[in-house]
């Protein structure tokens, strides 16, 4: 039970994940593989401040997500004057750089080793300490993520948003500041993302690099994919499926030294079939290759 | 001190360049950010240490294996991958994406066959230290420095003075007007992938013996190259050189005036600094700027 329940709450989490990251992907037309980065920004920070400094999990949470949504900015304010192949080298740098900073800081960060004995929070008097409470919390944060979403992407901001993906060129012609909205949805999907990390900082009490690679980054790019960009269940069910099924997987017996490189394989076929035979996904609206005709 | 720091700086800088020719003679004519440059150095590294470990085979002959092992990879990539994407006239960021997933592939199947320990090359030919100028080498990384400006001299004389070469600059500048004066844009590209390719192979055989190599660390090396492209300008051959040395150079400052965290750090600052300052590169022509 108590296994079903956590591979319940790692849904949750990344579906909040892809959720997060789909709006950058899917209604805006840009890639980032960063996002791990920006889970690992929330997650570092809450588990950094509430350890070494014993400040409350709140605060963790808040300065995590300011955090990782001023950072967005690093990326964004450089490459997004430039095409938009520079936003993707550039975050694909910043992950690179991120997990190595992780690694390699190890007065702040413990490197390699990790974090561990992250406490249990309490938020209004009731303790953070059972799975079935994480799977509360998680959801929540899923479901305002969830709302979020559909708030801004159903917006008058979200048709701006819409029509960027479309074609960039109409909506600067009609004096849209594409900069400034497409900085604006990349803080807020990166301080989702850091949201995402703090929960799962909390929840997990032990983090190290290793869960914020640029291959977690790519997985959560996948799900996306797979599931189908720019729609609303789309990311959900490929965050679920693909959690699912290496679980599902392991009852096989796969043996273990195996294990994680036979998962990553796995992941990798399926985005490059996605790509290569259904860009669209499980559930695709949106062509994801059609969107920018090539110069 | 001082010297050291700047003979390790042009040596990483002459092996970076290397890794980064191969990606930038891939962009400069496909138009594509082919990260899946870093499979073939992984497969050349990976490769050529198995010929030397379990075949004792010389030097000369584990690097032709390493370059043909490149090669392959690079065949299948192109044929597989990125040409079925042109014909579906795909977008940059989703050939980006199919790019990212053949490394995530390799790297797996590396890790599967070979394991995901670090491998470090058998005998150690070429360990004698050598001495200049008061900075220390070992004649392995003097012969690094060789092949890898040959192999500059000999791109530059195949892109500037043969038919291929006049051809691939002729599908970079504008691939529709080349087609439609006769080149046959398809075997262009797969020449110039191959020879990436085996470019890539034989960087990655270099850094392993030099070094050591995991399946993981194609994606870091990469990204040095992908920078030191971009610091030269993309597209240019001696620019990838010359970016090369300039990010291994920051790279050793970094190493030696920072604590050793900042290392990979300053390469993303440097990074953003030459898209903010110069998004072309030293030696690059004017891009194409976004709308925004």
């Amino acid at each position: 039970m108590d296994y079903f329940l956590h591979i319940l709450i790692l849904i949750a989490i990344y579906q909040t994940l892809a959720l997060s990251l789909d709006l950058l992907v899917g209604h805006t037309g840009l890639l980032s593989v960063a996002h791990a980065a920006f889970f690992g920004i929330g997650a570092y920070s809450s588990a950094i401040l509430t350890t070494n400094l014993h400040a409350p999990a709140v605060l963790g949470l808040f300065v995590g997500t300011s955090f990782a949504a001023l950072l967005s900015a690093a990326i964004a304010l450089p490459t997004l004057r430039l095409h938009e192949d520079y936003f993707v080298i550039g975050s694909f740098s910043f992950q690179v750089i991120v997990t190595s900073l992780f690694n390699n800081w190890t007065s702040l960060t413990n490197g390699p080793l990790g974090i561990s004995a992250i406490p249990h929070p309490q938020i209004v008097g009731y303790n953070l300490n059972t799975k079935v409470s994480y799977l509360i919390a998680s959801v929540i944060l899923l479901a305002l993520s969830q709302r979020i979403s559909k708030r801004v992407t159903w917006s008058p901001f979200g048709r701006i948003l819409h029509a960027i993906r479309e074609d960039s060129v109409l909506p600067a012609t009609q004096g849209k500041n594409l900069l400034g909205i497409r900085m604006r949805i990349f803080a807020l999907s990166a301080a989702l993302a850091a949201a995402a990390g703090s929960i799962f900082a909390h929840y997990i009490t032990y983090i190290d690099p290793t869960s914020f690679t640029v291959m977690d980054s790519i997985l959560i790019v996948t799900m996306i994919v797979f599931g189908g960009a720019g729609t609303t269940l789309g990311p959900l069910i490929g965050a679920a499926i693909l959690i699912l099924v290496p679980e599902v997987l392991r009852f096989v017996g796969i043996p273990t030294e195996l294990a994680g490189n036979a998962k990553q394989l796995m992941y990798g076929l399926v985005l490059l079939s996605c790509i290569l035979y259904r860009p669209k996904g499980l559930l695709g609206r949106y062509i994801f290759q059609k969107w920018s005709a090539r110069p | 001190m001082i010297a050291q720091v700047i003979i390790n700086g042009m040596l990483a800088g002459a092996l970076i360049g290397l890794l980064a020719l191969g990606f930038t003679l891939v962009v400069r004519t496909a138009r594509i950010i082919h990260i899946a440059h870093a499979a073939t150095f992984t497969t050349g590294g990976y490769v050529g240490l198995w010929l030397l470990r379990t075949w004792d085979v010389s030097l000369i002959t584990a690097a032709c294996g390493a370059m043909g092992a490149g090669a392959a990879v690079g065949f299948l990539i192109e044929c597989c991958v990125y040409r079925s994407l042109r014909k579906q006239r795909a977008s940059s960021v989703s050939v980006f994406l199919a790019s990212l997933a053949v490394v995530v592939i390799i790297q797996n199947t590396i890790g599967l066959v070979f394991g995901n320990e670090i491998q470090i090359a058998p005998s150690r030919f070429g360990q004698e230290v050598l001495s200049i100028c008061g900075a220390r080498i070992t004649t392995w990384q003097g012969l690094s420095i060789l092949v890898s400006v040959s192999a500059f001299i000999l791109t530059t004389i195949i892109m500037q003075f043969t038919k291929t070469g006049r051809l691939a600059r002729a599908i970079g500048s504008d691939a529709d007007l080349a087609q439609i004066a006769g080149v046959k844009l398809e075997n262009v590209l797969m020449k110039v992938a191959l020879f990436s390719a085996l470019l890539g192979g034989l960087a990655g055989y270099m850094i392993a013996y030099d070094r050591s190599i995991t399946p993981s660390n194609g994606l870091n090396l990469i990204l040095l190259a992908i920078t030191a492209a971009i610091v030269g300008g993309v597209g240019s051959v001696p620019g990838a050189l010359i970016g090369g040395i300039i990010v291994g150079l920051t790279r050793q400052f970094a190493g030696w005036q920072l604590p050793s965290q900042w290392q990979d750090a300053i390469v993303f600052m440097l990074l953003l600094v030459i898209l903010v300052i110069r998004p072309q590169g030293l030696f690059g022509k004017p891009i194409r700027r976004s709308t925004a």
